[in-house]
């Protein structure tokens, strides 16, 4: 187990340095195309939105992953004041705190 | 050059105290995340070196809460590595579109900071970067004491993690998802951007759904980001402002 966590952290470090690092050396003062520019902005929604979808609408205890609508899908539940939370405060800590309230308070009260 | 140096030197400090109270709000974001991480992870069996470990080299939360299920599951570290790869990727964008300012930084200092770039940290500094220039102390401070605050916050959530026997039942496997629409909700704010994100999410839970694992959120998203691309070329220049 010890092993194969250093090499996991090993790995993981490597796979996320290069991305951060290799633009600021070899892109520094160069210009991307407009376009690319553009649709290199959009990545940061679309990616952010398909990290989070899943989570809340997907059952993946199971074998196969299967939908999930229902009231005892807490984590949905509170997804959606806490949207209305981000959306108003736009504060992380806030967003944060209450999504972890909500979903507590929801398993206390309705098991 | 010897002159910059000099000049540089001299208003170190109070840029420095600048960049250490900038980080105080995002310190503050991480500490509910960092926690819930460290907690998930001793309940994962991790030990309080491999949670800080991660925490100090990896520095990328989504990434380290989203590989705790695969450790646990005995994936392959081809799949865990390959899966933060691609979660991790976008580092690659908010790297670029942060380098003009970084122009007149020294080579170090620039590493410095793109080792040390997250997403909250990106917002800072790119907000600061338009209102004119990057000074790389205060810079560099804010990610320091951001990069502080999340080791700390997941050792300090190991540790909680001994006490609390049932993460669940404090809500804290919502951590992440309430990040996610934390740092998500804000970006939605024109019609490219909320089609990209409607899109990704459709594409990338119907994957899933059909059991693509992992690969389903980046194929999610580079669909929902060339919608979102269609959407800004077909929408006329002015347009844009009014959507909400």
């Amino acid at each position: 187990m010890t092993r194969e966590i250093f090499e996991i952290i090993a790995g993981m470090a490597l796979v996320t340095a290069l991305p951060r690092i290799l633009p600021v050396l070899f892109l520094a003062e160069r210009a991307m195309p407009p376009r690319l520019e553009r649709w290199l902005k959009l990545i940061a929604p679309a990616i952010l939105a398909a990290l989070l979808t899943p989570e809340l609408l997907l059952d993946r205890s199971g074998e196969a992953p299967r939908l999930f609508l229902s009231l005892q899908n807490h984590p949905l539940l509170a997804a959606l004041p806490t949207f209305f939370i981000a959306w108003r405060t736009r504060s992380l800590f806030a967003t944060v705190a209450t999504g972890i309230i909500l979903t507590a308070a929801l398993r206390a009260l309705l098991g | 050059m010897n002159q910059e140096r000099t000049r540089y030197k001299r208003g170190a400090l109070p840029a420095i105290a600048r960049g250490i109270r900038g980080a105080l709000p995002i310190g503050l974001g991480y500490f509910p995340i960092g926690m819930a991480y460290g907690l998930l992870a001793q309940q994962t069996g991790l030990s309080v070196w491999a949670v800080a470990g991660f925490s100090l080299f990896v520095f990328a939360g989504a990434s380290q809460i989203m590989v705790l299920p695969l450790i646990a599951a005995g994936a392959s570290i081809w799949s865990i590595v390959g899966a933060t790869f691609i979660v991790n990727l976008r580092h690659l964008l908010m790297s670029a579109s942060l380098s003009p300012s970084l122009s007149s930084w020294s080579r170090t200092q620039r590493v410095l900071l793109a080792a040390t770039l997250t997403d909250e940290s990106f917002g800072a500094q790119s907000a600061r970067a338009a209102e004119g220039s990057l000074d790389p102390d205060e810079a560099l401070a804010l990610n320091a004491t951001a990069y502080i605050a999340w080791t700390l916050s997941s050792v300090i959530g190991f540790t909680l993690g001994l006490l609390i026997r049932d993460a669940r039942a404090w809500g804290l496997d919502f951590a992440l998802p309430a990040m996610f629409i934390g740092l998500l909700t804000p970006l939605c704010h024109a019609r490219p951007a909320l089609t990209a994100a409607l899109c990704g999410a459709g594409v990338s839970t119907a994957l899933f759904r059909a059991g693509f694992g992992s690969g389903a959120v980046i194929v999610g998203a580079l669909i929902g980001a060339t919608a979102g691309l269609f959407v800004t070329e077909l929408v006329p220049e002015g347009g844009k402002s009014h959507d909400a």
